[in-house]
């Protein structure tokens, strides 16, 4: 049942972001003929062409990430608690098989935001001496990657992985403070948005003031000082999972919040 | 269970054959073939959008999902509210020859006159309580009147 959801979560959202993702990349061509051609004219028009096709491409790179962040709260919030959640919420799945397909079709679209951002603006430059230029690059990187030690290998293979899973944590946490906020708005009688903006402000709110809170124990109180000796991957292992655990924190709090309120104080309209 | 909803609440953007595709990947007992059959003989092309339906056809192919399911129960909440007349006989019939002889249908209505003859049994809730239970027959028999009439009668302003 997780693989249909997926299939049909992807099916919804890819159509509004696969013609987002052509317009950034008809943009970026815009973008690398505005550069190469019509900004060094001396043509007036043209050059206000080029500049117009430069402000274009810097629009559609706002826009592709709006649409990705718009689209997760909507998906949420159209699909679960409007019309739609009448027939979502029959179907023979669990809350938590709803929320994880949100929360993991979010997380793959902002990566894939992410990565297309970086591409466009590669096409964006790009010239015949970038492109060749690039792989070289990227052989240089691959033989240098060969040549590490094991240990460096593995150490560089594994912070990629955990900066990978902070990435996810962190948006899955992101995604789910949104949909704590509409699970705990929504089940007002009235005023539902409303009370959805009120809850995403409180819970920002008790956020900070916890955040807060933490900082300044930690620097009132008089830590012991452990002397680890620990080299520099294992402090680089050790930060990123202090970071990943510190965002879970908040996720393990919206999680059981928005589950209870999509089971037990649930009101379609 | 299969359950029809009051409101309109199949995704909009979805094309017929994308609804059929979503129905059919969730329930086993749905049966694809007699919703194509449903929505053929309807006219609706499989390829247009929800959106671009009348309300009239969409309450139809919302009615169309939820009978081609082979359920034990149905649950029908308000099917034929806000639809023209004819639409109203074409959503009767649908649930008449369509549902699993072996179920139980459940319809939530309060245009009783236009539902009276597919019911066996009735029941009347007044402000959450039940203020009646009875077969229709034995309505017509002992009180020798239409289930409409007594229920303009129990619920006299």
């Amino acid at each position: 049942m997780l693989m249909k959801l997926f299939k049909h979560e992807f099916r919804a959202t890819g159509r509004i972001m696969g013609p987002v993702y052509l317009i950034l990349l008809a943009t970026a061509i815009g973008a690398n003929v505005s550069f190469r051609v019509l900004l060094d004219s001396d043509y007036t028009v043209v050059n206000l062409l080029g500049g117009l096709l430069m402000m274009a491409f810097v629009f559609a790179i706002i826009a592709v990430f709006l649409a990705a962040f718009i689209l997760m709260v909507q998906r949420f919030y159209k699909n679960l608690l409007q019309d739609e959640g009448y027939v979502m919420l029959t179907l023979p799945v669990s809350i938590h098989q709803h929320i994880w397909t949100k929360l993991t079709v979010s997380a793959v679209w902002f990566a894939v935001t992410l990565l297309a951002v970086i591409l466009a603006s590669l096409i964006s430059i790009a010239d015949i001496h970038t492109v060749s230029n690039f792989f070289e690059g990227l052989a240089d990187l691959l033989r240098e990657v060969f040549h590490l030690r094991p240990a460096d290998f593995t150490n560089i293979t594994v912070i990629c992985l955990e900066v990978l899973v902070f990435a996810f944590v962190s948006c899955c946490v992101t995604c789910l403070q949104f949909y704590a906020a509409l699970a705990i708005g929504h089940s007002a009688a009235s005023h539902k948005l409303a009370w959805s903006v009120a809850a995403y402000l409180i819970i920002s709110f008790v956020m900070q003031l916890v955040s807060g809170i933490g900082m300044i124990f930690l620097g009132e109180v008089h830590l012991p000082s452990w002397n680890l000796n620990l080299d520099i991957y294992a402090g680089i292992h050790l930060g990123l999972w202090l970071m990943i655990i510190l965002v879970a924190v908040y996720g393990v709090i919206f999680y059981p919040l928005t589950v209870y309120f999509m089971k037990h104080r649930l009101n379609l309209e | 269970m299969s359950y029809l909803p009051e409101r309109t609440s199949i995704p909009l953007w979805m094309t017929a054959a994308q609804l059929l595709d979503f129905y059919q990947d969730f329930y086993r007992d749905f049966r694809r073939e007699a919703a194509e059959e449903m929505l053929t003989h309807l006219n609706i092309p499989l390829r247009q959008h929800i959106k671009q339906m009348s309300k009239g056809t969409r309450e139809k192919v919302q009615l169309i999902m939820v009978m081609s399911r082979a359920a034990g129960l149905y649950l029908l909440d308000e099917p034929i509210g806000g639809v023209d007349p004819a639409t109203r006989d074409y959503i009767l019939s649908t649930i008449i020859g369509n549902y699993n002889p072996e179920a139980a249908v459940v319809i939530s209505t309060h245009l009783i006159s236009d539902v009276e003859k597919v019911l066996d049994e009735v029941l009347f809730i007044n402000q959450g309580h039940l203020v009646l239970q009875s077969t229709v027959d034995e309505i017509r028999e002992a009180k020798g009147m239409s289930v409409d009439a007594l229920f303009r009668e129990v619920f006299k302003c």
